[in-house]
């Protein structure tokens, strides 16, 4: 069977619920042995406006929207023909005929009364699920399978609700069946559950937090990072973490520093303006030398910018940020997988390293709903650094050492006592404005980025290095870029991909491996000036012929970037 | 002269239909309205949030800024510019979390400026996360065994900070709210009104019929906004306690004190945004610092 | 060598003397007894006879107690940093005096307050005079006896007492008669008991010149408010937080004379967001600030890049991280400076070398602040701030002050975010008759009111970074010295200016091939100036005050050109330009 690759927009007003739509169909698939990949775009507004969200639906995986949709589901009708240039030419258009208005299209039109089925079979703000009904019908799926989401996305609003949404998907799915009407491509079931998870990046992060036994979370809610906080919120009671909603930012990373240095392992998770508040207490982590974890959600500004949508843009900030000098890391995953893996992996460093450690993300990413496969949790133990017997009132806790680590007590130990301070100190903990001592303290916390370089997972090159054009990225890119790059290859180009996760300490020999035969270095970002490309020549003297942007908030099509690569990898400007 | 209507801004509003803000902006276009002032003279000073964008649907002068931000930024609009009308808005996120300090520091300092919180219990535009008014045991998915602690009572810190305007209103009740906004903007002093409003969407604990079901007007005859005891008791008047207690409306407390502009020495010469460097001057000042020999 | 008296005769042994080109004076004692204070006479009585002065304060942060000292250079060409070894110590106490003596020269001279008996120490005269006693005999104290001490040296160094006693008359006429009589006498005494007991002991006299300039003494921080002074501020606020404070004082001072708004605020994100809403009402606003408080204003520097609002922020830079050595030195916020808030838009980061530099830098900023309608950011260090400099005048430039040009259009047509070729909207101040100014922090169209519009995010991306282009035009060039040749070029930002440049004179005196250049607009950074004068280089050096490299990371980044050596210090000292001889000879040759 030839493989399916099916794209499906839905589109509406904040408000008319095409969430449910989406995760409805999503979890139709996902059941059905597909790999399904959602994107959402939400304008900065709880009503009205133009929101819309992308499924694609494949038998293999994707990371990455659909470059063409088969489909498109418009709940307003008006909002259809901002659409119609991303439809297939064979692609369907559903609307509602008493929506009061019908694109000019040359598309295929499916006319559905949604509003008066809805009316019929439930109430009118279910016209939602009609359209999922309907849609259904034309990817001549089985019914039935609608009944385990929706009861899923209704559960908390009582069954009676539960129970007209999927009456009133069940009209508008009969109603298509009667007209016989069907999409062109047919989406059966084709494997029984494959056991799949399907989450999104804010999820897999707070997964990863958990796994990772965190133990206080202090935040301030802030697009898109809120999602994260609330994950966490809501598994509080049976992970056994303290969920702390703030006043501001820079309450949230101070208790996260002083739950820290009480030894529980903390985290806090913001964006854009809320982290420049924790700049501050970034730079205390350092000095202190207190493991914390920090999670920074890229979205477009500068200041508040767009709130909703996404960027990478934070890269340079987040590497320079907070004043004075002090070692960090900083780790960008791509999706939910590596999300989960790399919150694990920066817990891990933190509290090894006693040190601060940034997992950067983007609203594309926390948002973007996949499937993936099963989440293993790692067998290395993430237990805490071993106690020391000392004898008593012996402890300094920033006793020097090799390897710049000095040995963690918590305050409460008996026979013990933890001087903590922010000035520069002696080993003891205890204020200096010795000229040795301040040398010897910074020589030390510098030491530890040795250290944290050797935890780093290295970056992944595909198919191998040294191709003739070699394309370079982090985070949320790796999607598009993967499968552009394919496609390209596909077409008989030499170029290869490689893709920073865990991107500081800067991986120099790694990436200087992967790069020094290729021809050609070019970088895809979503953001203006090419911080990846900037960071490439300042950390490995790599210049990078030139580099695919966008950085409109919106996250890079699989076309697009293909284009860009040509483009820049037969030398015409960029 | 000015209808309120003639404060409009034409341009979609992306407001939740029944939300309280429109109830809000309507007092306050009536207030301007009946103020006389020109839109060219009022500048609004907002922070982040759906309250944030307020001044986008009133014609006049705005810099919309950052998040809990809007006092300290509308105080150096004021000072720079003291001819201008200055009003700061936001939620209670913004003005009682995020901004909670600068809050504080205002009603002391006592800047002439009117500022108007859209009170609704909740954090809406980030979709639902308990705010520092929201009530106690307010389920959300941020805080899903409900809010633990005392909602943050603005009223007494304005009060307690010696503030010389101190009231709260509603958005449902918009002819008593627009008498406020008028008396605030006349105000030569931080003129402060919490403004209680639901949240259609976020917030169903509190909402308009609640409101409407225990607001009243203390009154200006009844209360003396001169006496402290009285004012403090009034502020503590709220249902965390008693659910069925009710919500006192008006202007609480007034502190006789000067506004901080007309105590600041500079403002007597002009505005600064006129001040011209004056050379003598600068040379004079650079002067002081010669060291002259042959004593 | 010795003698029966104890301590060095130069006369007799034949040592040399230094007639003054260049000596190095240290006082040094307790906080709160007055060793700051007697440091300030002796600077100032220095200038008074004609010398050029450079002094740093070398402080702890407390306010009594501890070890403090300032390092005072005096010669007849100008200084922009110090030595490593002093000529002359004046200690006030023991523990001074243990401390700082292993500062002095050979030859040199300590005095410090001890009745003990004079003797020789490793080939330095160590000479005790009993202040205290010798003040309280007076009916004065122990914060007297660094003025009993000055006397002391003047006796030594065949300074004048006259300009110490005009200079003691004018410090402290204002506490009364009895203090003016009191450090008078103490003076004398000091200045008759050196004069009795150390004939011939000092190998280094600092006579008042036969002819000299009058010159201006001042801090790098008063030039810095003499700066927003000539720049024609109208708001300040700030908080206050070392080294920037004493800027905040200064212009809290002038306020009132100046009709500038001064406003001490409750925290620096209260700061930052005042000076931006001023900014907004069209102000030339200002705040100076370091370390922890500059990282609470990044936010708000980001709202001043998408508001497009001028301001000026003047960053002392200090060792950190956190709160560090808050009284102490470093240059460890410049790529914090250069990338910091989220997201892009064009920023100005002005890194001037000396307090003169710092002076034009000021006015400078404000200028390309409101033309380019940006935020910009004086970098500069506790070195330069705090240190005293001698400066022979600062003219006023003709400040280009002017906001972009206005339209004049049909009542309520105003756009503030027009796009321009420049880049460059028109600039409206609120409260302009019959027109209205919109503008927030968050993406906007030309009107300034909020879009979510792909392709107006694109376009208005495009026309804040175009600025850039302009702000490119506008950059003073790099300073090299002594040339454009050099086989080793040596590379610094900030203040390293005066130590990095004598230490490129001593190296060049002998025979080194090397050059140095000093960049001062480093953000938007020189990159095709740079990267034409690294090119011709054999061996490119960065010297540069923090502990990774900053300044060598950004001329990489921006250049392709890496440094092949790095000189750093990150002690919370400055360097020193017989110190950066040192290290930099075995790279750049010469005799040594």
């Amino acid at each position: 069977m030839a493989g399916i690759d099916f794209g499906l927009i839905v589109t509406g007003q904040a408000g008319q619920g095409l969430q449910v739509i989406a995760q409805a169909l999503a979890g139709v698939f996902v059941r059905s042995g597909y790999h399904v990949f959602v994107s959402q775009d939400v304008m900065s507004r709880i009503r009205g406006g133009h929101n819309f969200t992308r499924v694609r639906i494949a038998t293999k995986p994707v990371g990455a929207d659909a470059d063409r949709a088969q489909m498109l589901v418009a709940l307003d009708a008006k909002l259809a023909s901002l659409h119609l240039s991303e439809l297939a030419d064979d692609g369907l258009v559903l609307i509602d005929p008493d929506d009061g208005s019908r694109p000019e299209t040359g598309h295929e039109i499916v006319a559905v009364p949604l509003r008066r089925l809805a009316r019929e079979h439930g109430r009118e703000v279910m016209t939602n699920s009609v359209a999922l009904g309907a849609a259904l019908a034309l990817l001549q799926h089985d019914p039935e399978a609608l009944r385990r989401p929706i009861q899923e996305l209704f559960a908390g609003k009582g069954q009676a609700v539960a129970d007209e949404n999927l009456a009133c998907a069940r009209a508008g799915f009969d109603f298509v069946c009667a007209e016989g009407r069907t999409c062109r491509e047919r989406i059966p079931r084709i494997a029984e559950d494959a056991g799949r998870l399907f989450l999104t990046g804010a999820q897999a992060l707070g997964l990863g937090a958990i796994a990772a036994g965190v133990r206080l979370v202090a935040g301030y809610p802030m697009s898109p990072a809120t999602p994260i906080f609330e994950f966490c919120a809501r598994n509080a009671a049976e992970a056994g973490i303290a969920v702390e909603l703030v006043e501001d930012e820079i309450a949230a990373i101070n208790m996260a520093l002083g739950a820290a240095f009480a030894g529980a392992r903390a985290m806090t998770c913001t964006a854009g303006g809320g982290f420049c508040l924790m700049n501050e207490g970034l730079s205390l982590a350092g000095m202190t030398e207190t493991p914390v974890v920090i999670m920074v959600g890229m979205r477009p500004g500068p200041a508040t910018g767009l709130a909703t949508r996404t960027a990478q843009a934070d890269l340079l900030f987040c590497l320079s940020a907070g004043h004075g000098e002090f070692p960090r890391a900083v780790l960008a995953p791509a999706d939910p997988e590596q999300a989960f893996h790399a919150t694990i992996r920066a817990f891990r460093i933190a509290e090894e390293f006693q040190t601060p450690v940034i997992v950067l993300f983007d609203q594309f990413m926390a948002d973007a709903t996949r499937t993936i496969g099963n989440l293993q949790l790692p067998i290395a133990n993430l237990q805490s650094a071993e106690r020391q017997s000392l004898p008593e009132g012996a402890y300094r806790r920033y006793e020097a050492s090799e390897s710049g680590v000095s040995p963690f007590l918590r305050p409460g130990t008996k026979g013990q006592l933890v001087y903590v301070d922010s000035d520069e100190h002696n080993e003891e903990g205890h204020i200096t404005e010795s000229a040795e001592v301040r040398v010897r303290m910074v020589e030390k916390r510098a030491r530890k980025a040795g250290g944290i370089a050797v935890m780093l997972e290295p970056p992944e090159v595909w198919p191998g290095p040294g191709r003739k054009t070699m394309v370079v990225g982090f985070g949320s890119t790796r999607g598009a870029v993967l499968e552009a790059v394919e496609r390209l290859r596909g077409k008989g180009l030499d170029v290869g991909v490689l893709h920073i996760c865990d991107i500081w300490p800067f991986p120099i020999d790694s990436v200087r491996a992967a790069l020094e035969d290729s021809r050609r270095v070019i970088t895809v970002e979503n953001n203006w000036s090419g911080q990846v490309a900037r960071l490439l020549r300042q950390e490995a003297g790599i210049t990078a012929a030139g580099s695919v942007r966008r950085f409109d908030g919106r996250q890079f099509a699989v076309a697009e970037v293909a284009a860009g690569i040509e483009r820049l990898a037969e030398g015409k400007t960029g | 002269m000015l209808t309120a209507e003639y404060w409009s801004r034409a341009g979609e509003n992306a407001w939740c239909p029944g939300c309280g803000n429109f109830g809000i902006l309507s007092a306050l276009k009536q207030a301007l309205a009946e103020l006389q002032l020109e839109p060219w003279r009022v500048c609004i000073v907002s922070g982040i949030g759906q309250a944030g964008k307020l001044p986008h649907y009133v014609k006049c002068n705005f810099l919309h800024g950052l998040h809990g931000r809007a006092l300290p930024t509308a105080i150096g609009v004021k000072l720079a510019n003291p001819g201008l009308k200055v009003i700061a808005v936001g939620g209670d996120g913004d003005m009682y979390g995020e901004g909670g300090g600068a809050l504080l520091h205002a009603f002391r300092r006592n800047p002439e400026i009117a500022c108007f919180v859209h009170n609704n219990g909740v954090y809406g535009l980030t979709k639902g996360q308990a705010s520092p008014t929201s009530a106690a045991g307010f389920r959300t998915r941020a805080t899903p065994e409900g809010t633990a602690l005392p909602g943050f009572n603005p009223l007494a810190a304005g009060i307690a900070m010696s503030g010389t305007f101190v009231a709260r209103g509603f958005a449902g009740d918009r002819e008593g709210l627009t008498r406020l906004m008028v008396l605030a903007l006349k105000h030569k002093g931080f003129g402060f009104i919490d403004i209680l409003q639901p949240c259609v969407t976020y917030n169903k604990v509190n909402t308009h019929k609640w409101y409407q079901e225990r607001v009243f007007d203390i009154g200006t005859r009844q209360h003396d906004p001169l006496d402290i005891e009285r004012a403090l008791e009034r502020a503590r008047e709220w249902p965390e306690a008693d659910p069925e207690g009710r919500i006192p409306l008006g202007l609480f407390y007034s502190a006789q004190r000067p506004s901080y502009d007309e105590q600041l020495p500079v403002l007597r010469q002009g505005a600064p945004v006129e001040a011209r460097p004056d050379p003598r001057k600068v040379e004079q000042a650079i002067e002081e610092f010669r060291q002259h020999g042959r004593d | 060598m010795g003698s029966a008296t104890g301590w060095l005769d130069w006369r007799a042994a034949g040592s040399r003397i230094t007639i003054v080109t260049d000596v190095t004076v240290v006082v040094a004692g307790e906080a709160g007894l007055g060793v700051q204070s007697a440091g300030t006479v002796l600077t100032r009585q220095l200038v008074r006879q004609g010398y050029h002065v450079f002094a740093y304060p070398n402080v702890m942060s407390r306010i009594r107690g501890g070890h403090n000292f300032t390092s005072i250079r005096v010669s007849e060409r100008p200084k922009a940093g110090i030595r490593t070894q002093a000529n002359v110590v004046l200690a006030l106490d023991e523990q001074a005096a243990q401390e700082r003596k292993a500062d002095l020269i050979e030859g040199g001279v300590l005095v410090y307050d001890s009745p003990a008996e004079p003797m020789i120490e490793a080939g330095r005269s160590i000479l005790p005079v009993p202040m205290t006693a010798i003040a309280k005999r007076l009916g004065g104290g122990p914060p007297h006896a660094g003025v009993v001490g000055l006397g002391v040296l003047c006796a030594l160094n065949s300074q004048p007492l006259r300009a110490l006693q005009a200079v003691l008359k004018e410090q402290f006429e204002a506490r009364g008669a009895e203090a003016g009589r009191l450090n008078a006498a103490c003076a004398q005494a000091g200045f008759e008991y050196g004069r009795e007991r150390f004939r011939g002991v000092c190998p280094c006299l600092i006579p008042e010149l036969a002819s000299w300039e009058s010159r201006l003494l001042l801090t790098g921080a008063q030039a810095i408010g003499l700066g927003a002074l000539a720049a024609g501020v109208q708001f300040y606020a700030g908080y206050p937080m070392s080294p920037s404070t004493a800027i905040l004082e200064y212009l809290a001072g002038k306020a009132e004379e100046f009709g500038i708004v001064v406003e001490q605020v409750e925290d620096e994100v209260s700061v930052i967001n005042m000076v931006a809403g001023a900014a907004f009402a069209g102000a030339r606003a200002m705040t100076a600030t370091s370390g922890g408080g500059f990282a609470l204003m990044v936010e708000g520097i980001g709202l001043a890049g998408m508001a497009e609002l001028p301001l000026v922020v003047v960053v002392g830079m200090r060792p950190g991280p956190a709160t560090g050595f808050p009284t102490r030195t470093e240059q460890a916020e410049l790529l914090y400076a250069a990338d910091c808030s989220q997201d892009e838009f064009p920023r100005v980061v002005l890194a001037p070398g000396t307090a003169e530099q710092a002076f034009y830098a000021t006015v400078r900023a404000f200028g390309l602040a409101q033309r380019f309608q940006s935020p910009v950011i004086v970098l500069t260090d506790q070195f330069l701030l705090d240190s005293s400099w001698t400066v022979g005048n600062l003219q006023l430039p003709i400040a280009n002050l002017q906001l972009a040009g206005r339209q004049s259009g049909a009542a309520y047509s105003f756009r503030r975010f027009e796009i321009t070729e420049s880049g460059v909207s028109p600039f409206l101040r609120p409260g302009t008759r019959e027109q209205l100014v919109m503008s927030m922090g968050g993406e906007h169209d030309e009107s300034g009111l909020g879009s979510e519009d792909a392709g107006n995010r694109v376009r208005m991306m495009e026309k804040r970074m175009r600025k850039l282009e302009g702000l490119r035009q506008e950059a003073a060039g790099l300073h090299e010295f002594p040339g454009r040749g050099g086989a080793t070029v040596v590379v610094c930002f900030g203040s390293v200016f005066g130590p990095l440049r004598e230490a490129v004179e001593i190296l060049a005196g002998e025979g080194a091939d090397i050059g140095m250049v000093h960049i001062s607009d480093i953000v938007p950074f020189p990159a095709k100036e740079l990267a034409q004068r690294l090119a011709g280089a054999k061996t490119v050096v960065c010297v540069e005050q923090n502990s990774t490299g900053q300044l060598a990371r950004l001329v990489r980044r921006e250049t392709g050109f890496g440094p092949d050596e790095i000189i750093l210090r990150f002690d919370g000292r400055p360097f020193t330009g017989d110190g950066l001889a040192e290290r930099l000879r075995p790279i750049a040759g010469g005799a040594g």
